[in-house]
């Protein structure tokens, strides 16, 4: 059980922060199947940022899982999940946007709260905008890919309490939005709390 | 004393390497390109250029215009960046593409999604069929593809996810990752067509799985001509109630702007 100082991110909210190298960061899905979308950065260099692609190439597998590393685009690691009660999370779907969801759901859904917009007023603090978004983490979010490369985001295999445990390789700046998504299961239709919790 | 001795001699040499060819070079102008797709007037041809493995390009290319890349020798293997050429913080976002699309593999009919919401093309034809949507450029591609959107003011926090054309990969029930192989059939193409003002940056490099010794790959050729913006009915604007919605919401965009 993951214990130290404690953030509890609001169903729809936003959070970033630095975790120094070494630190742990927590994350808690407290009522079940809240995805949480997630990007880390090089504190120092913010250019030097989470790469799905070179995340998933390196271990050849779409599923970010217990040891996964998460690399930057030059493959160097920025943290690595030590723990997680979750089977599997997904890194291939992206953040919901405003733009996607009005594709995806219809134009009725173009004013709804959503994920870019979170990681837009997270990172703006931090000098970060839209140049920053790339590809994220979906923790709690469950993507499979059919054999015929149909992929979709279907109901969770997250439960009230499952966690992942990530430790820092570098002094990195985490992007968290609690995904306030109510068009597809990735919340079960119900955006809910979650808790960080980092430990130096 | 070698001719480049003098002002006048290095000049008279340097002009005369005009004469030159390089199996791997610009057509310029690129009407005067040959070998065409059947069809294609070579007045239309807006772009015609050949990369060797390890080179990139780039183009600012209007609406509707169709974009050939041809696998030469069947060992390419082309990373792609597109932006909206009047605003290039809109990009494609392969994340979109894929959720949005409910599929994984890229081909025919895919349309390569802005992070707006919007196609920036839309691939019209494949005979290839082997393209990858997860593993990424490798270092030498993403090093082109920093460098030539660098020439466009672009950093490399500009530089995104990108798909990569003519090598393919499969993912299993598990997750796993397996990449095609080696070589494409030669001369295979796809064909993109631009459904906004877009810049292209293609890079063509060795694949990131590709662990054959030397890494080889080989030329691609470039050819662009000007096309058709597609007609209500276009089949692959009505592939799909995503597909309509993206196309509506990319001619929202045209219209108020002025450039439909």
């Amino acid at each position: 059980m993951t214990t130290g100082d404690t953030i509890d991110v609001p169903a729809r909210g936003r959070w970033a922060g630095v975790i120094a190298a070494g630190g742990h960061l927590g994350i808690i899905d407290l009522h079940g199947n809240q995805a949480v979308d997630f990007l880390v950065y090089d504190a120092a260099d913010p250019a030097i940022r989470y790469s799905a692609q070179t995340t998933m190439r390196a271990q050849r597998n779409i599923f970010v899982r217990q040891g996964t590393v998460l690399r930057a685009d030059d493959g160097t690691p920025l943290m690595q999940v030590t723990g997680t009660t979750c089977e599997r999370h997904d890194t291939l779907a992206g953040a919901c946007s405003q733009e996607s969801n009005t594709l995806r759901y219809g134009y009725h859904t173009a004013h709804q709260e959503a994920c870019v917009d979170n990681f837009l007023l997270a990172l703006a603090p931090w000098g970060l905008g839209k140049r920053d978004l790339v590809s994220n983490v979906n923790w709690f979010m469950n993507v499979p890919v059919e054999r015929d490369g149909t992929l979709g985001i279907v109901d969770g295999i997250s439960a009230a309490g499952l966690e992942v445990e990530l430790r820092a390789e570098r002094t990195v700046l985490v992007a968290v939005s609690n995904c306030p998504q109510v068009n597809n299961p990735c919340n079960a239709f119900n955006p809910t709390p979650v808790r960080l919790v980092i430990t130096r | 004393m070698p001719p480049t001795h003098t002002v006048h001699g290095a000049r008279e040499d340097a002009r005369a390497r005009g004469a030159g060819s390089s199996p791997t070079q610009p057509t310029i102008p690129a009407r005067l390109a040959t070998d065409l797709p059947r069809g294609v007037a070579p007045a239309s041809v807006v772009w015609d250029d050949t990369l060797g493995c390890g080179h990139s390009a780039s183009m600012t290319l209007a609406r509707a215009t169709r974009v050939r890349l041809t696998d030469l020798e069947g060992d390419a293997c082309v990373s792609v960046c597109l932006f909206n050429a009047d605003q290039p913080s809109e990009r494609h976002c392969v994340a979109d593409t894929l959720k949005v699309q409910w599929q994984a593999y890229p081909g025919q009919g895919t349309l390569l999604l802005s992070d707006l919401g919007r196609v920036l093309v839309t691939v019209v034809d494949d005979t290839s069929r082997r393209h990858d949507a997860v593993c990424g450029p490798s270092p030498l591609a993403r090093e082109r593809l920093v460098v030539t959107a660098a020439k466009h003011g672009l950093g490399p926090r500009d530089v995104h996810p990108t798909i990569t054309f003519f090598k393919g990969i499969r993912i299993a029930a598990d997750g796993s990752i397996r990449w095609e192989g080696d070589t494409g059939p030669a001369g295979g193409h796809v064909e993109l067509r631009t459904e906004m003002p877009v810049l292209l940056v293609a890079a063509n490099a060795p694949h990131p799985l590709d662990e054959r010794d030397g890494r080889p790959c080989s030329p691609v050729r470039i050819t662009a001509w000007r096309d058709q913006p597609p007609s209500p009915a276009d089949p692959f604007r009505n592939a799909s109630p995503e597909a309509r919605r993206a196309f509506e919401q990319t001619e929202q965009y045209l219209t108020a702007r002025g450039i439909a």
